[in-house]
Parts: structure tokens; C-alpha cells; sequence
């Protein structure tokens, strides 16, 4: 399985009895994967020496605000006000226009889930981010609406299980084997890690059947091929690089 | 980290008794009715506001400006309530202008709506992306301006929808360090900017490059060829 599209789906529940520690600060950023609240996994996402990952897609619960629905002390439904945002390493992908490290993406402009009333999301993430090997990633959840400040105010006593506080959504291929290895051949030559490039560079190493495929002549025959191949998609509108 | 889809979203809701959040997006808190501990500011009609600076909910430090190693181009925007327009502003100039030549009040939000989740009716919009995209040079300020073109919330209420709140969003592309180098080649070359055409210029580098490396080796060979051999 060289090649497999992932999903994660973050979803922050009620716990029963409230205790304002099981649920997040406001303003505080946690981790989707590793971080106190929610479904989580055990160890933090890095890439193995013989994967690759490109990030396309994600997503968070949308609304501003909190429209909380109260009955006898439960709260039975709750908007967080959320954004995400994406760290490599410790680099911030998001920054706002004064070069400073911000919360990252809304869930209007980035809604999850999303209906059929919904128009389509403003926001897209082209070109995709790639995750090489060795590097640690993760996606940081911000909700902005003060759940524990307003649990205290109006005596919360529940939040039911039931209750979906904040849900976060994250769709990525991981190229794994020799596939990697080709995702890395494909970044060597500048071209787009997709699913449809990949498979077609394995093509034309089937084809060379055995030859030296680390000379420079092949290199740059691979990179003609692509070349030709780009504009017959062009002329001909058929797949085309975001596959 | 050298091409990165950004996105900058601002919003008319602030704590109570305050008209501007320096900090980005404020904490929202509620009391014990489930009403916001905000309100939506008053904005007067053709009033233009700078989401960034404008002194009028979430606001960054300082102006959005450039460095000399950033190029930027902006793609998308829209804004909320349909009453509304935006305008794009790269150091004094406005981008949108009337047929006469003056500046106008934008893009407005029924062409390019920036949909609340609660939005009663679904404005589809004519505009997704701008076509061409606007691009801002290192070195260069820029801004976002957001005019009503009627009163938006007389008298400054807590709000209680989503589509009350005044909203603006602009989504661009930041390119920074070798790849602002190569997008100012492109620029030179009147070929347009984008993340493909970034690529594509990359991926020619890289071909010229091997050529140029084949065709050294190429003549290296015949070079050597003439040469008289020697036992060392």
C-alpha cells in the first residue's frame, strides 16, 4: 500500500459531570493529536524515513458564536469560534500580514463538517504542504469562545457526551516505500507531489526497464517527459497536475 | 516554508466597552443567559475602514507592509453583510475604481459574500477567486478597506446571529525567500505569478541546469579524447 489517502477527525465531547479542566482554555492552543482534550494519539505525527505526507485538506466546526442551548444546568450544544493551525517542526505555517505567528484558519472560511447548504469553503490549502521524513506536524485547535468562563457563570453542572463541543477534520495522502522515494525524486526535479504524478513517474521507471535512472540524461528525460505530458493536459484538458 | 496559502480574517465583534481587539480575535465570553459580553460596533456608510489598522474590531500591531524578501499575491476576497463593499489598497492606491477613474467602495459583499454559517439566505456570489490577482511587491504596505454602503448596527447591540457580525476576509499566497526571487523573474518576464508558474520556473532551472551539466560532460569527453594518454 504505497499510496493512501488518511483522514483524522478531532471531536471534543462532553464528560459527564463538569470539571472545568477536562475541557480547553480560550485563547490557548491545543494540539489535535497529543493535546489534553479530546480523542487523541499516542505518539506525537512524524514521518518515518520511508514516508511522505502532503497535506491538502482540513477543516473545523464553524460559527462565531456560541449560541449555547441549556436545559436544567446541561449543555446540550456549544459553537467554539475555532481556528487551526499547522506546525512543522515548531514553524507556524500561518501568519498574519505583520509577520507574526497567528491562530490560523476559522472554521467559517475552513467549515467541518460541511452540508449541502453550505457554499464552497473560502478557504483551500494550494499548493498542498509536504511533510518529509523526519519531521514532526501537527494541527493546533484555538477555540475563542470561553466555554469554562461560561460553564461557571451559568452553573453548568453536565455537558452530556452527546453534546459535540468542537470537531476538527484533516485529509492527507501518505506515500509510503518506494513510493516516498519517488515523492522524492519528484521534489529533487521541482514537480507537484501528486497522486497522478507519482504513478506516472512509475510508469516511466517501468519503462527504462533496468537502466542507470541517477544519470543526468535521465534526469532530464524524465523532465521533458513531464513537460510534454503537462501540455498535453493543457491542450487537451484531461487529468491534470492536482490530479 | 517558502510558499504558504494564508488567509487574514477581521470581524466587527469586541469586548463590551471597547472598540478594538489589538491582540486579533477576542475571547468571547457569556453571561448566564448565553448572550455575548460583546457588541458589534456602529459603522457609519461610506466610512472606509482598514480591517488591519482601522482602529474597529480585531486589529493587528502595526500595518501589514512587506519585507525585502516577501512577495505576495492576493487572490480572493470577500466580506458580510451584502451591504458592504472592500477595496484593496497597495500604498495609496486604491485597486477598485468607478468608470469615471475614482476610487470606489470595492468589490461588494453580494459579489463576493463571505458567508456567516446562520445566513438565512445563501448568497452563491459572482466572484471566486480575482482574476488577475493583485500582486504586492517587497517593500510595499497594503491594506484592506471595508465601507458599508448603509448604516450597519445603529446603536452597537450585543449580537445574537452570526450574520449580524460585519466580517472581511482575504485570502493571498506569500512567497518568500529564493521563490520571491524567482516570482520577481516571472514578474520581469510579464509571465503571471502563481504557485504552478513558480514551479514551473523551478523545474526549468533545474533543466537547463542538467543540460548545461550533460552538455559539459559531453564536451569534457571529446576534450579528453585528443588528449595523449600517460601511465601514471
Amino acid at each position: 500500500m504505497g499510496i493512501r489517502v488518511q483522514n483524522y477527525e478531532w471531536t471534543l465531547r462532553g464528560n459527564g459531570t463538569y470539571v472545568a479542566t477536562d475541557y480547553p482554555q480560550a485563547h490557548i492552543q491545543n494540539s489535535i493529536f497529543i493535546g489534553d482534550f479530546g480523542n487523541r494519539i499516542e505518539i506525537p505525527p512524524c514521518v518515518r524515513e520511508t514516508e511522505f505526507v502532503v497535506i491538502h485538506q482540513f477543516g473545523c466546526t464553524e460559527g462565531v458564536l456560541a449560541k449555547p442551548s441549556v436545559t436544567a444546568n446541561r449543555l446540550l450544544s456549544w459553537k467554539p469560534n475555532g481556528f487551526m493551525q499547522i506546525v512543522i517542526n515548531t514553524t507556524g505555517y500561518y501568519q498574519d500580514p505583520q509577520n507574526t505567528f497567528s491562530g490560523g484558519i476559522s472554521g467559517t472560511a475552513a467549515p467541518y463538517p460541511w452540508t449541502i447548504t453550505d457554499v464552497p469553503p473560502h478557504y483551500e490549502l494550494l499548493p498542498p504542504i509536504y511533510i518529509l521524513p523526519e519531521q514532526t506536524w501537527d494541527f493546533r485547535f484555538t477555540m475563542l469562545n470561553d466555554l469554562r468562563d461560561y460553564c461557571a457563570t451559568a452553573g453548568i453542572t453536565e455537558i452530556p457526551e452527546t453534546t459535540i463541543l468542537a470537531q476538527c477534520f484533516v485529509q492527507y495522502h501518505l506515500f509510503d516505500g518506494p513510493d516516498a522515494l519517488i515523492c522524492h525524486q519528484l521534489l529533487e526535479m521541482g514537480i507537484p507531489i501528486t497522486v497522478d504524478n507519482v504513478e506516472w513517474y512509475k510508469r516511466i521507471l517501468l519503462r527504462s526497464r533496468g537502466l542507470d535512472t541517477q544519470t543526468w540524461e535521465y534526469y532530464l528525460s524524465a523532465m521533458q517527459a513531464y513537460r510534454e505530458r503537462d501540455e498535453y493536459h493543457e491542450k487537451y484538458g484531461s487529468r491534470t497536475r492536482k490530479g | 516554508m517558502s510558499l504558504r496559502r494564508q488567509a487574514y480574517e477581521w470581524r466587527n465583534i469586541v469586548p463590551v466597552g471597547s472598540n478594538v481587539s489589538n491582540t486579533g480575535h477576542p475571547i468571547l465570553t457569556y453571561d448566564a443567559a448565553g448572550a455575548v459580553q460583546a457588541t458589534v460596533r456602529q459603522i457609519d456608510p461610506d466610512r472606509p475602514i482598514d480591517i488591519m489598522i482601522g482602529g474597529v474590531g480585531n486589529n493587528l500591531e502595526e500595518p501589514a507592509e512587506l519585507r525585502a524578501n516577501q512577495f505576495i499575491v492576493i487572490d480572493s476576497v470577500a466580506c458580510w453583510p451584502i451591504s458592504s463593499a472592500i477595496n484593496i489598497r497597495i500604498g495609496t492606491t486604491r485597486y477598485f475604481q468607478d468608470p469615471s477613474g475614482i476610487p470606489s467602495a470595492g468589490m461588494t459583499g453580494a459579489a463576493m459574500p463571505y458567508l456567516p454559517s446562520d445566513a438565512t439566505q445563501q448568497f452563491i456570489g459572482h466572484y471566486d477567486t480575482l482574476i488577475p490577482p493583485i500582486y504586492v511587491l517587497p517593500g510595499q504596505a497594503w491594506g484592506i478597506e471595508y465601507t458599508a454602503t448603509e448604516t450597519l448596527n445603529t446603536g452597537s447591540p450585543v449580537p445574537t446571529l452570526d450574520s449580524e457580525i460585519a466580517t472581511a476576509y482575504v485570502r493571498y499566497l506569500l512567497i518568500d525567500g529564493a521563490d520571491m526571487l524567482v516570482a520577481m523573474k516571472l514578474l520581469e518576464s510579464n509571465i503571471p505569478v502563481s504557485a504552478e508558474t513558480i514551479q514551473w520556473y523551478k523545474r526549468n532551472l533545474i533543466r537547463h541546469s542538467l543540460m548545461a551539466d550533460v552538455a559539459s560532460e559531453e564536451s569534457l569527453s571529446e576534450v579528453l579524447q585528443d588528449m595523449e594518454r600517460r601511465l601514471i
